[in-house]
């Protein structure tokens, strides 16, 4: 029996559509799309390749023993080096030699400490807050019995940033 | 001068030290967030290591922390200063040093009076909430954006063609367009460091712990007692995107 010409000419375009869109799609989609799902798989280990930056204390700890022991046994025992340690403004490129990623000296200013200590109604009550500079001092400068303290404009002319709860029960 | 033979450089132990030894398989893991509004102090430490680890642009983010604060006249004030990168100090310092003679109560602290005083305040830091039913994922023409089998919503750069249909979609504001790259970005809960058996940058530097992060297919992990006990809410539950971010306080007027 004979295929008559217009079927034949069908099934001619049929095939080549067939042929085209699987050469488009072989071009065209990665070769681990849908390996896990509608992604390229791939990509999650690539995600996943990525140095991270930061390593935490225990890596300033095996140069810098003793600081981070005083540090873990001080009321910041909890906040990793980085967060001081990293300097979130520009400015800073001491200790270059060591560790030219990270800055090693860190804000000393009342901009740094205030940061977390500064006093806003919308802070937890229980948090350590300090509302009023000058009168921290006046209240609490006398007892450390220094002589100097009025003179004093700096959080961490006082206060050790490492172990910053100053016992005044017994120097006091 | 001490001469002496010098150690091993920072960046180049780093890449000797092996973390986690054997690289855990997604397949065993389901990751969540959860995140204590009512510890947050908003020193904005985690946008600044989020930015460090993850290279952030400057005015984008991955996440971010906004500052409630109700008046006595019931109005809701919200602000988030350049995300809250540099904390939320006043601008100011020196006025707020000398503040005390203008205000006796101290700045803040029943500061103004009647209607300017707050009654209420807290920080509510936000991210991308990894949703299970996600919105963004959904509309991506290329699938350059899907949800990974242990839960974590990626952006594939490679295919990503930057249409912004994603940022369009997503209810949160968590996603943006690399100014550089032009290809959509956003929290990805560091999974370059939790698949390596860290925790996400901003969680490793949170001061109060306000942040937590864990797999809930470890039975002990510290997450799932804290998600079995405590008072959870979601951003915006009635959008049915089932976030897989939590909260713990968080009050009705935060959007």
């Amino acid at each position: 029996m004979r295929t008559p010409k217009h079927l034949k000419r069908a099934l001619w375009i049929i095939a080549l559509l067939f042929v085209a869109g699987n050469a488009v799609r072989l071009l065209a989609v990665p070769e681990s799309f849908g390996q896990f799902g509608e992604f390229r798989g791939a990509h999650l280990s690539e995600e996943r390749e990525r140095d991270p930056v930061h390593r935490g204390s225990e890596v300033c700890g095996e140069c810098h023993d003793e600081r981070l022991e005083e540090k873990n046994n001080g009321a910041h025992g909890p906040i990793p080096c980085e967060n001081c340690h990293f300097q979130p403004y520009a400015g800073d490129e001491t200790h270059p030699e060591a560790h030219p990623e990270i800055s090693q000296s860190p804000d000393r200013s009342q901009r740094a400490c205030l940061t977390c200590h500064q006093y806003f109604p919308a802070r937890p009550q229980a948090f350590p807050q300090l509302a009023n500079f000058p009168e921290h001092i006046a209240t609490n400068g006398p007892k450390l019995k220094k002589d100097d303290v009025g003179a004093h404009t700096l959080c961490v002319h006082c206060h050790n940033p490492h172990d910053p709860k100053i016992d005044l029960g017994q120097n006091g | 001068m001490v001469v002496a033979i010098p150690k091993p450089g920072w960046a180049q132990r780093i890449h000797d030290i092996e973390v986690g030894e054997e690289i855990p398989d997604w397949l065993d893991h389901y990751w969540v967030y959860l995140i204590d509004t009512t510890k947050c102090i908003g020193c904005g430490a985690c946008v600044r290591a989020d930015k460090r680890e993850n290279g952030v642009p400057p005015m984008f983010f991955r996440t971010w922390v906004e500052r409630y604060q109700i008046t006595e006249d019931n109005h809701v004030h919200v602000d988030s200063p350049d995300g809250g990168y540099g904390g939320f100090l006043p601008e100011d310092l020196a006025q707020l040093l000398t503040s005390a003679e203008k205000d006796p109560a101290g700045p803040g602290r029943g500061g103004g009076k009647g209607k300017n005083k707050v009654t209420k305040g807290f920080f509510v830091p936000k991210m991308c909430n990894h949703c299970r039913n996600t919105p963004c994922t959904q509309v991506c023409p290329v699938n350059a954006s899907y949800q990974s089998p242990d839960g974590v919503v990626l952006v594939d750069k490679t295919r990503c063609i930057g249409c912004s249909y994603c940022v369009q979609a997503c209810p949160y504001g968590s996603r943006y367009i690399h100014p550089e790259k032009h290809t959509a970005d956003k929290c990805t809960w560091c999974y370059h460091r939790i698949t390596k058996g860290l925790m996400p940058a901003c969680v490793t530097v949170c001061p109060t712990g306000a942040r937590k992060f864990g797999d809930l297919k470890d039975e002990s992990s510290e997450i799932k007692k804290l998600l079995a006990t405590q008072r959870l809410n979601v951003l915006k539950p009635e959008l049915n995107t089932e976030p897989f971010c939590f909260y713990i306080g968080l009050d009705q007027s935060v959007r």
